[in-house]
């Protein structure tokens, strides 16, 4: 009974391992709604310029959600870290960018905005926010596929003798 | 090669252009003007959710079984329901444990649906847990004779549920899951242990189980 705990043990503590990298990540479109609900402490907001989303991204310091419009300090980033805040590469990059709240306002609004202003923005402006985030579905099928499958097996087969 | 909206239209005849102004008039007057979503945690869950499908169980002796279920969601990530498991007589031989169609069970359990940490939308997965007690009446074989016997059990199973649930269009409900644990079957009568390679005395029976289970149904 001792082996069978251990090894049942060793098997799980595996498959844990073997499991934290079966998480998919996938970008989400948020509702503006939205905003004013969320926990903003671990966040980062940046503006992207929807016509150009790769080459003009600000990014919001001190940001102040309110209902129908937000305030905050923005600051233009260079192309290369626009470029890197507005592409994902694959799996890890959108997990790292789990935390980033992309906006994207329309590019009549984005064409006035200069390096560094403080400015408030309507939601109106904003064309569409995107966010990362787990896909549950496709996480738990690979999973349960690969992960747990033999342990699964190895299990039903420990109980039949 | 890209081709200009000019040069396009110099290539168009004319009844053609006529045709194509009126349509994109009209699409000046469709909605451009943003692309928001709705929020997903305001949408009203359903009041009840039927369903009906069939389901397997794993392992050692295999079992088919007709289900029905009825879920009430709490919210709209937090489901519990009832279901009724009906099992088809299967064939037997002298290693398995063949059930008779009179054979039932009843489970309870709960569904807790994924959600998004900053969308707030609900996932089409879930987690749970499932709990089931039921009768099965087997038919074994009391030695080498191929003499079967018809004996009765009460079965407690404790599962995990995982699954995935998917709305389809307004009414329609779609699911497939995967419940996996352990079963626990206690014989009725005091009869001698049937031959097999699982039981572990004292009239009990103890098996690693997977039911899964595909049904479709209703929400409303």
């Amino acid at each position: 009974m001792k082996t069978f705990f251990r090894t049942n043990t060793a098997w799980l503590l595996a498959s844990l391992v073997f499991l934290s990298g079966c998480i998919f990540y996938q970008r989400y479109p948020m509702a503006k709604s939205r905003l004013t609900k969320i926990e903003k402490s671990e966040l980062t907001f940046y503006i992207l310029d929807a016509a150009r989303p790769a080459s003009r991204v600000w990014y919001v310091s001190e940001a102040d959600f309110r209902d129908d419009s937000m305030t905050g300090f923005l600051i233009r980033l260079d192309e290369l870290e626009a470029q890197e805040v507005a592409t994902i590469r694959g799996r890890q990059d959108a997990k790292y960018s789990k935390n980033d709240v992309l906006m994207y306002v329309k590019p009549k609004f984005a064409i006035a905005l200069g390096d560094t202003i403080t400015t408030t923005i309507a939601y109106e402006q904003l064309e569409k926010i995107e966010v990362h985030e787990v896909n549950h579905s496709k996480s738990i099928a690979i999973s349960l596929l690969c992960g747990f499958m033999p342990m699964f097996f190895f299990t039903a087969f420990l109980f039949s003798y | 090669m890209f081709m200009g909206f000019e040069s396009l239209c110099e290539l168009m005849p004319l009844n053609m252009k006529q045709l194509l102004l009126p349509l994109f008039l009209l699409l000046s007057l469709s909605r451009l003007a943003g692309q928001d979503v709705e929020d997903p945690s305001l949408r009203k869950p359903y009041n009840l959710v039927v369903q009906t499908g069939i389901s397997l169980q794993w392992f050692e002796s295999q079992y088919k079984a007709f289900t029905l279920s009825i879920e009430r969601p709490l919210n709209l990530y937090n489901h519990f329901g009832v279901q009724a498991n009906f099992f088809f007589a299967n064939d037997f031989n002298y290693y398995d444990q063949g059930v008779t169609n009179d054979s039932w069970e009843v489970a309870f359990f709960s569904k807790s649906f994924f959600r998004g940490r900053l969308t707030g939308r609900r996932s089409n997965a879930y987690i749970g847990p499932d709990m089931r007690f039921g009768r099965r009446h087997a038919l074994y074989n009391s030695g080498f004779d191929l003499n079967f016997e018809k004996r009765t059990s009460n079965t407690v199973k404790i599962l995990a549920r995982t699954g995935w649930q998917y709305h389809l269009g307004r009414l329609a409900v779609l699911e497939f899951s995967l419940p996996i644990g352990l079963e626990w079957a206690k014989f009725r009568d005091n009869l001698p242990q049937p031959p097999g390679f699982f039981y572990y005395g004292n009239n009990r029976t103890t098996r690693f189980v997977a039911t899964p289970l595909l049904s479709l149904g209703v929400g409303f």
